[in-house]
């Protein structure tokens, strides 16, 4: 661990893709850092740069500003551009493009050049075994379920001990169980290998769950980077506040630093006296119990938790609140709701 | 277009990478559509007294001739096209498994062959007419009969052997393209005939343009049938100016006008594709269900299907066997030796040509974008009849080796004479670029199957370009390599115009004795080796009609 100390893992400063075929900015001024033996997840919708940023690392992608840079070695910037194969990065490709004459074992060696074939082969079934597939070596890419190609195609691009790894949605399109084992067996796998990773994936919960920062894009911008805990908590804007979590929208006017609400105010500094807000509300941020009566429209188990849609006195807005199922009132009747000042953010009113 | 337009998005989504590879592809595609430039720029070469000549006595009889069997072969393969389509796509009964591949064996028939099968058999002389004049007791100016070696004959003959284009394509546009409609059409009761007339031909027409202009192509390439049959074409006055008259200036100029005419149809096609289509061929592969025929109707359907296939196919190779058969035990002497040099030349011709298409769709892969435009242009050689080709080629080396004569005269006072004029390279040079497109469309459909994130995948795993190349394409693309090899060998063999004009002195193939013997009436000596490049062209028809008529097959057995 101590020459993992001295690395500075991978530095984004500043990056701008262009799109080759109509020069649309694909990913604009990216900053981002990981370290070894981390797990950076990158969420956002489709379109946001997330594969564009992937690929750009990878050095598939050109590059139109700023720079890249691991562990001090400039991959890429105004004047260098190291192409893949020299870069030292993996990268999982979203359908794990198995090359689909070779076997399981064959896959994993196929990036070690320079080395004895017995060494090259003691080496893919290490591999292998370290992402638990020893049995599976002999087997052909067509014989293996999604997950298991996924996890060949990860012990394909660990074998080469690079420097960064990239995993490009490598749980798409495999059923929620097996994609929450497989997140986390490779993130497992990941953090031992010592690299830095750097994966894209869809599901907001998984990357709550396994990594061990987010970032945030959008529009080809990171809006925010940090643990899941600090986006949750703190998140820099309503976008970001929206991605982890189901959220209440309610436009408000600021007045004398706050906003009211149903609820009770909500403290709004730093706004000038008057200007259109947004409140954002966590679902889990209306809490049963005592404070403002609102009616209880209705109620939708989602097994553990409920949502239940309230609509306060006064008011023709309908609101959702998740509580634990157990504790879900009966729809129709009348409760008592207040806000978690913690999970409720105000944000300008976007122009 | 839509493909076309995908592919130019991805390719705008993978890095450029500039290196030898691209480069030696860029560079070699320049080198194959050089001989086009020579012929174009050979027009501002003074002119000699022939070119008047022509242009006074025989340019206009050329242009008829040549664009009045064009339509004529577009309209006749159309009909013979679109209809035995329409049956076998969209209606059951009595062979249509059978015709549904059959129909396909035309093309093994190139034109010559059968131009001189049918001018022999209904000749004057011919074993028909002397039949009906023993039966009916007829004498000479006693009857009409129509005169085969006349361009109606010549149209009617090409039809016969290329129809199979436009019925292939059609055929698949039927088939599958159109199916959801088709069936929509029927639902909303419209019978077979109307839908026909104002679903499935509409629907179809960019299918039928493209069929129609490769059957239009062919025609335009094709010397041996104007030959047999006496008529005027440019093909044959570009033959005949630099065969008879030694004239490579005049030549090169008809061959211009004949470039022209070809740029001409291109144009015409791609417009009309454009225009005809309504949608992008976004539907999915489903084949549709068919009308069931019975009793008359289905009678008439299957005599629909074996017509073409008796008189484009079957009779003509019966006649070849009996020929040959009639001739007797004394097989032509020079046949082995002729029988081998055509397999060395085509052997080394598609080893060369698949090598150039590979380089040059590796370069596409590895690039696409700064490739594209020279692999566009050098693929268009397949587009330019034979004889223009072999004009070029001639004026390319004839320029090559005349400058490496005058410097080396310069630089050691003795000329080298000419080094490739005359010789075999010429020969394979000039097959290279008339079939570089049906090796590199054979390669780049295998490459289109493999993804892009598997090169990605390579790269990032340090092997680049060789490797990826070694590696990963070679054991992916056997099928693909393997689908050009067999396609340009055929090609090459079958190959008739630009062999007449390159080939080197004394030197015979296949298809140059075929054609010289029956030039000279010689059927049983012709016979045997138009047998043998029959035969060799069975095979590519095996490749293409299962790549075509696979949806068809599947449909066969799972209903």
């Amino acid at each position: 661990m101590m020459a993992g100390e001295a690395k500075h893992g991978l530095e984004v400063r500043g990056l701008s893709v262009r799109s080759q075929a109509s020069g649309k900015a694909l990913i604009t001024d990216v900053f981002l850092d990981a370290k070894h033996g981390e797990v950076l997840w990158i969420v956002g919708p489709s379109g946001a740069g997330k594969t564009t940023l992937l690929r750009a690392i990878a050095g598939i992608e050109h590059i139109h500003g700023g720079s890249i840079v691991v562990d001090g070695r400039v991959l890429a910037n105004r004047s260098i551009e190291v192409p893949p194969e020299q870069r030292r990065v993996g990268m999982v490709f979203q359908n794990a493009a198995l090359f689909p004459h070779l076997s399981a074992a064959d896959n994993v060696a196929f990036g070690l050049n320079g080395r004895a074939r017995p060494a090259r082969a003691t080496r893919a079934q290490e591999m292998l075994e370290r992402v638990e597939l020893a049995d599976v070596a002999e087997r052909l890419p067509h014989t293996l379920s999604g997950g298991e190609a996924q996890r060949v195609a990860l012990a394909r691009a660990l074998a080469t001990d690079p420097d960064v790894m990239l995993l490009d949605e490598p749980f798409a399109g495999l059923d929620p169980q097996l994609r929450t084992d497989l997140a986390a067996a490779v993130c497992r796998v990941l953090r031992d290998s010592g690299t830095v990773a750097v994966l894209v994936g869809h599901n907001p919960e998984d990357a709550m769950r396994f990594a061990d920062r987010i970032s945030v894009m959008h529009d080809g911008r990171v809006l925010q980077l940090g643990t899941p805990e600090e986006i949750y908590s703190h998140p820099n804007d309503a976008f970001c506040a929206g991605i982890l979590g189901h959220v209440n929208r309610i436009p408000v006017k600021v007045q004398g630093g706050q906003v009211a609400t149903p609820f009770g105010p909500v403290g709004a500094p730093g706004f000038s006296e008057g200007s259109a807000a947004e409140l954002l509300v966590r679902e889990e941020g209306l809490l049963l119990g005592n404070g403002t009566p609102v009616m209880v429209r209705s109620v939708r188990s989602l097994g553990a938790l409920a949502v239940v849609a309230i609509q306060p006195r006064d008011d023709s807005r309908i609101l959702h609140a998740r509580v634990p199922a157990d504790s879900a009132p009966a729809e129709g009747t009348e409760i008592l709701v207040r806000l978690d000042p913690a999970r409720a953010f105000v944000f300008p009113m976007d122009g | 277009m839509g493909a076309a337009l995908a592919r130019l998005s991805s390719a705008g989504r993978r890095i450029r990478t500039l290196n030898s590879w691209t480069w030696t592809a860029s560079v070699t595609s320049l080198l194959l559509i050089a001989p086009l430039l020579v012929v174009v720029f050979g027009l501002s070469a003074p002119a000699n007294d022939l070119w008047p000549h022509l242009v006074d006595t025989v340019l206009a009889g050329y242009i008829v001739n040549t664009v009045g069997i064009a339509l004529g072969v577009a309209l006749g393969t159309a009909i013979l096209g679109v209809s035995t389509a329409w049956l076998i796509a969209m209606c059951d009964f009595p062979g249509r498994a059978f015709f549904s591949w059959a129909l396909v064996l035309p093309l093994a028939l190139p034109g010559y062959i059968a131009a001189f099968v049918y001018g022999d058999l209904l000749e004057f002389a011919g074993p028909i007419q002397t039949a009906l004049r023993d039966y009916f007791g007829w004498a000479k100016g006693d009857y009409w009969f129509p005169a085969v070696r006349s361009p109606l004959g010549a149209v009617v003959v090409l039809s016969l052997v290329l129809y199979p284009y436009v019925y292939l394509l059609v055929q698949t546009a039927f088939a599958t393209q159109s199916a959801t409609l088709i069936e929509t059409g029927r639902l909303l009761g419209r019978g077979p005939l109307r839908i026909f007339r104002t679903l499935a031909v509409p629907l179809a027409r960019p299918a039928l343009v493209a069929g129609c202009a490769l059957a239009v192509m062919e025609t335009l390439n094709d010397i041996g049938v104007m030959e047999l049959f006496g008529i005027g074409t440019f093909t044959t006055g570009i033959y005949r100016a630099w065969f008879g008259f030694g004239d490579i200036g005049a030549a090169a100029r008809l061959a211009t006008v004949l470039l022209l005419v070809v740029l001409a149809v291109l144009w015409a096609e791609r417009r009309l594709r454009k225009s005809l289509r309504y949608h992008p061929e976004n539907d999915r592969s489903r084949p549709v269900i068919r009308y069931v025929l019975r009793g008359r109707r289905a009678a008439i359907a299957t005599l629909g299907c074996g017509l073409p296939v008796l008189l484009g196919f079957a009779l003509p190779a019966v006649f070849l066997a009996w020929w040959h058969v009639r001739a007797g035990a004394p097989i032509d002497p020079a046949f082995p030796a002729i029988m081998l040099n055509t397999l060395g030349l085509a052997l080394a011709a598609t080893a060369l040509t698949v090598a150039i298409a590979w380089l040059v769709v590796f370069g596409l892969r590895l690039d696409p974008a700064f490739v594209r435009p020279f692999a566009r242009t050098a693929g268009a050689g397949y587009a330019v009849p034979g004889v223009v080709v072999a004009v070029g080629v001639l004026g390319l080396c004839s320029l090559f080796d005349h400058a490496v004569d005058d410097v080396s005269r310069m630089i050691f006072g003795v000329g080298t004479g000419l080094l490739l004029s005359g010789t075999v390279t010429v020969l394979l040079f000039a097959y290279a670029v008339r079939f570089l497109a049906v090796s590199m469309n054979a390669l780049e459909s295998s490459y289109h199957r493999i993804p892009s994130t598997l090169d990605a995948a390579a790269r990032t795993l340090g092997v680049f370009p060789r490797g990826m190349l070694v590696r990963v394409h070679v054991p992916l693309l056997r099928g693909g390599i393997a689908t050009a090899a067999a396609l340009v060998f055929v090609e090459v063999m079958k190959e008739l115009p630009a062999t007449l004009i390159l080939r080197p002195f004394d030197f015979n193939t296949l298809a140059v004795r075929a054609f010289e013997m029956a030039h000279e009436e010689r059927m049983a000596d012709a016979a045997l080796p138009a047998i043998a490049i029959v035969a060799v062209g069975l095979v590519p028809l095996i490749v293409l009609s299962r790549r075509f008529l696979q949806p068809n097959v599947a449909a066969e057995t799972s209903s």
